[in-house]
């Protein structure tokens, strides 16, 4: 199952920029911002690992809890399958086109606040 | 009032005016545009009546409408008609590869140069040109930009909108030219200095992150389906050079302090 080995769809356009990214996605004419985790995330999900191995790589690197690590990529895999990142998910219908990504709450904003201006959303 | 119709870009757009000589004189300069299919008013343009005061000279203003927001107030008849060709400019943007189009504006301050979304300009200008006049930031006569796609800086727009020859000679007759307005037009590619998104945020100013400052302007590009990600990558070099902030969305004034504050930070 794509969910099971997270994917991101070869289609995307990634412009990264200092150690966050925008996303482009041709499908939906949207783009995305994905804040440093969120980008870091999206590098990962190549379909070589599950969730838990994404996150025990990350943690290994950052010296974190797995635990820790694990409850956020989670919540940006979620957003990345919602925004239709992930192969074998369709994008949820948003009112605007475009969306922000968040991988932590610390931050102004909800962490599933989609900012959207007339093509995007930030993670 | 009098009201025409024009067929740009596939969309039928409809110009009214207090004015009837305006209205001969835009039926005129965009002959091969007219269409006959009557169209909803999208632009009002209201032409100064010169007037007779107590003999005291007043400042007459043409004033060039987008729906309800007044996107220019200018005493030169001039400016007023480059703003409405380069909005009607934006009509045609979704097809051209030839530049990264983009709502955005150019306003400068003692030699810098800031890129700021198009809703800006309007809105600050509800303040009045006077108090305009005094905080030394020059405002744009065109409505968007283009973007030079291998360089990331501000072009010229190869104009697509067909103006009839010597049109534009022809609206002395329509106005009197007594007016000036010292607005700019993008003649020569310009590199950005401060690129200001608009956010949600209570702080008058703050910095933002590359990224999100990406994320933002991309999202004033009219061309983006065309140019797809190209057009991303062509607006970066922008970011990566410019100082980035982010105003609140607050009153004109507050908003207008904000820039301010912006041009005075090194």
């Amino acid at each position: 199952m794509a969910g099971l080995r997270p994917k991101v769809r070869a289609d995307l356009v990634v412009i990264e920029v200092d150690s966050e990214a925008v996303v482009y996605d041709p499908e939906e004419v949207m783009l995305h911002h994905l804040n440093p985790t969120a980008a870091v995330v999206f590098k990962l999900c190549d379909g070589s690992g599950t969730v838990r191995e994404l996150s025990e790589d990350i943690a290994e690197v950052l010296g974190a809890s797995v635990n820790t690590v694990l409850r956020q990529v989670r919540h940006v895999v979620g957003q990345f399958k919602q925004a239709g990142f992930i192969e074998g998910y369709i994008p949820k219908p948003t009112p605007h086109a475009h969306t922000h990504a968040h991988a932590d709450s610390h931050t102004d904003s909800p962490p599933d606040a989609m900012e959207v201006p007339p093509h995007g959303r930030s993670a | 009032m009098v009201e025409g119709s024009y067929s740009i870009g596939g969309a039928l757009v409809g110009v009214r005016s207090t004015s009837r000589e305006f209205g001969r004189w835009l039926d005129h300069a965009l002959a091969a545009h007219t269409s006959s299919e009557k169209a909803i008013p999208v632009y009002s343009v209201v032409i100064a009546e010169p007037t007779v005061s107590a003999g005291m000279a007043k400042e007459l203003y043409h004033i060039l409408y987008k729906g309800t927001i007044a996107i220019i107030k200018t005493p030169d008849i001039r400016t007023l008609v480059r703003t409405l060709l380069s909005d009607l400019e934006m009509y045609l943007f979704v097809d051209r590869d030839d530049a990264i189009f983009a709502d955005m504006n150019v306003v400068t301050s003692d030699g810098v140069k800031a890129l700021v979304p198009g809703s800006v300009v309007p809105f600050i200008g509800t303040l009045g040109r006077r108090r305009l006049g005094r905080t030394g930031l020059t405002l744009p006569t065109e409505t968007v930009v283009a973007i030079e796609r291998s360089s990331g800086r501000v072009v010229p727009i190869r104009p697509m909108v067909e103006v009839s020859a010597g049109a534009l000679d022809l609206l002395d007759d329509v106005a009197p030219a007594d007016g000036q307005d010292p607005r700019m037009v993008v003649e020569q590619p310009l590199s950005i200095d401060v690129l200001v998104s608009v956010g949600w945020g209570t702080d008058p100013v703050v910095p933002v992150t590359k990224g999100l400052a990406l994320y933002r302007l991309g999202s004033h590009v009219a061309n983006l389906e065309r140019l797809g990600g190209g057009a991303i990558e062509g607006v970066l070099p922008i970011v990566e050079k410019a100082r980035c902030y982010e105003v609140a969305s607050a009153k004109p004034a507050e908003m207008l302090d904000a820039l301010l504050q912006i041009f005075r930070t090194d």
